[in-house]
């Protein structure tokens, strides 16, 4: 009677173990996620929604000291790249009348498509997006807020949703540089939202405030899209290379939607 | 029967409120795991030889499976593993309650 009941449970695993691998070998897994996100889609939104509104009503009532510095500061960082927009109007009136002459056509940088966030990943190192593969997405596209900061790169694509893992995610590695510098690493993800900039050679010139963009090297993102901003910088006499910690543009606190570069022009 | 549905339910709604609102709430990026951590006091204020609770655990795991990166099946057998192993701790509690001269105890 024991004997029995153990083949009985022996056999349950077994059968167990190969309906999850068949799920998981023969692509139904894919079918299977995207069923469940659909199906919960409008629940999913309505948490995000209800996240959003409670989040911001009670930052409001906890930061209300800082926001006024927060405000002055801006107010002095406007003016700023208002004058620099002023100075850029004068190149780009001079890029066009060179392109002109040189009769070479101006084109967009890349085509997009707008997604918005319905939830985040258990672990924390990705989010997922309302569009999917019959939106024309596909494996390893760039994802990127309205304010051209870089979110992640597309890792999974499901029929109506897609998978995109975080810059901060610890699987994250790309070719980075500093901003008008002409120093490149290697930006890398910590988890838990933190990212930081490696392999810096030891004798350049960074400094708190330096703007990290996303260089074209490594083939992965398109060049020149925000990254964040260096916060501290990590440097020891023993190690060839620096690091440099990197608080991120993009929060998905206040991120609403998304843009995917579906390609690039 | 009735009381699984309801665990089943509760668990799929717990994940979408876990996924879509308390990353607002993210400490230092994290978010607690709620699922997992109601699956296990599910099965720990139950009673050892009622059953709902290991179902429950399995279907927690899918719905963790199914909202993560994992692959379907992962957490699931995680689950159903942890319910059986704290079904099986608090049966043995249980039976040195009733009986604590017991050699099987």
């Amino acid at each position: 009677m024991k004997q029995r009941t153990s083949i009985k449970i022996i056999l349950a695993v077994i059968i167990t173990i190969g309906v999850f691998a068949a799920i998981n070998f023969l692509g139904f897994s894919a079918k299977i996620k995207n069923t469940f996100y659909l199906a919960s889609s409008p629940i999913q939104n309505f948490f995000w929604q209800a996240g959003n509104s409670v989040s911001t009503f009670f930052n409001t009532i906890f930061k209300v000291n800082t926001l006024r510095e927060r405000y002055e500061n801006l107010l002095l960082e406007n003016q700023k790249l208002l004058a620099e927009i002023a100075t850029l109007k004068e190149y780009e009136k001079e890029n066009i009348a060179l392109r002109d002459a040189l009769q070479i056509g101006l084109e967009k940088d890349y085509e997009i498509a707008f997604a918005r966030i319905a939830g985040k990943d258990t672990a924390g190192e990705s989010i997922v997006i309302d569009k999917g593969a019959k939106d024309g997405l596909s494996k390893d596209m760039a994802v990127i807020t309205p304010q051209k900061s870089l979110v992640g790169r597309i890792s999974g694509v499901f029929d109506n949703f897609s998978r995109v893992q975080l810059i901060s995610s610890t699987k994250s590695s790309f070719d980075a540089k500093i901003q008008d510098k002409n120093i490149t690493g290697v930006l890398k993800g910590e988890g838990n939202q933190r990212i930081f900039i490696d392999l810096l050679p030891v004798d350049a010139e960074i400094k708190e405030g330096d703007v990290v963009v996303t260089n074209a090297l490594g083939g992965i993102f398109p060049a020149g899209i925000l990254i964040g901003r260096i916060t501290s910088i990590r440097k020891t006499d023993t190690k060839p290379f620096q690091q440099a910690n990197v608080m991120p543009f993009f929060d998905l606190k206040d991120a609403d939607g998304l843009f995917v570069i579906t390609s690039l022009q | 029967m009735k009381k699984t549905l309801l665990l089943i339910l509760g668990f799929y709604l717990l994940i979408l409120f876990q996924i879509s609102f308390l990353p607002f709430f993210s400490i230092f990026g994290t978010v607690p795991n709620l699922v997992l951590l109601s699956a296990i006091l599910v099965n720990v204020f139950e009673k050892p030889d009622r059953k709902s609770g290991i179902v429950a655990a399995g279907f927690a795991g899918l719905f963790l499976d199914i909202f993560s990166a994992n692959p379907i099946g992962l957490f699931t057998t995680i689950l159903i593993v942890l319910a059986l192993a704290i079904k099986m701790l608090v049966k043995k509690q249980f039976d040195l309650q009733i009986n604590p001269f017991s050699q099987n105890g």
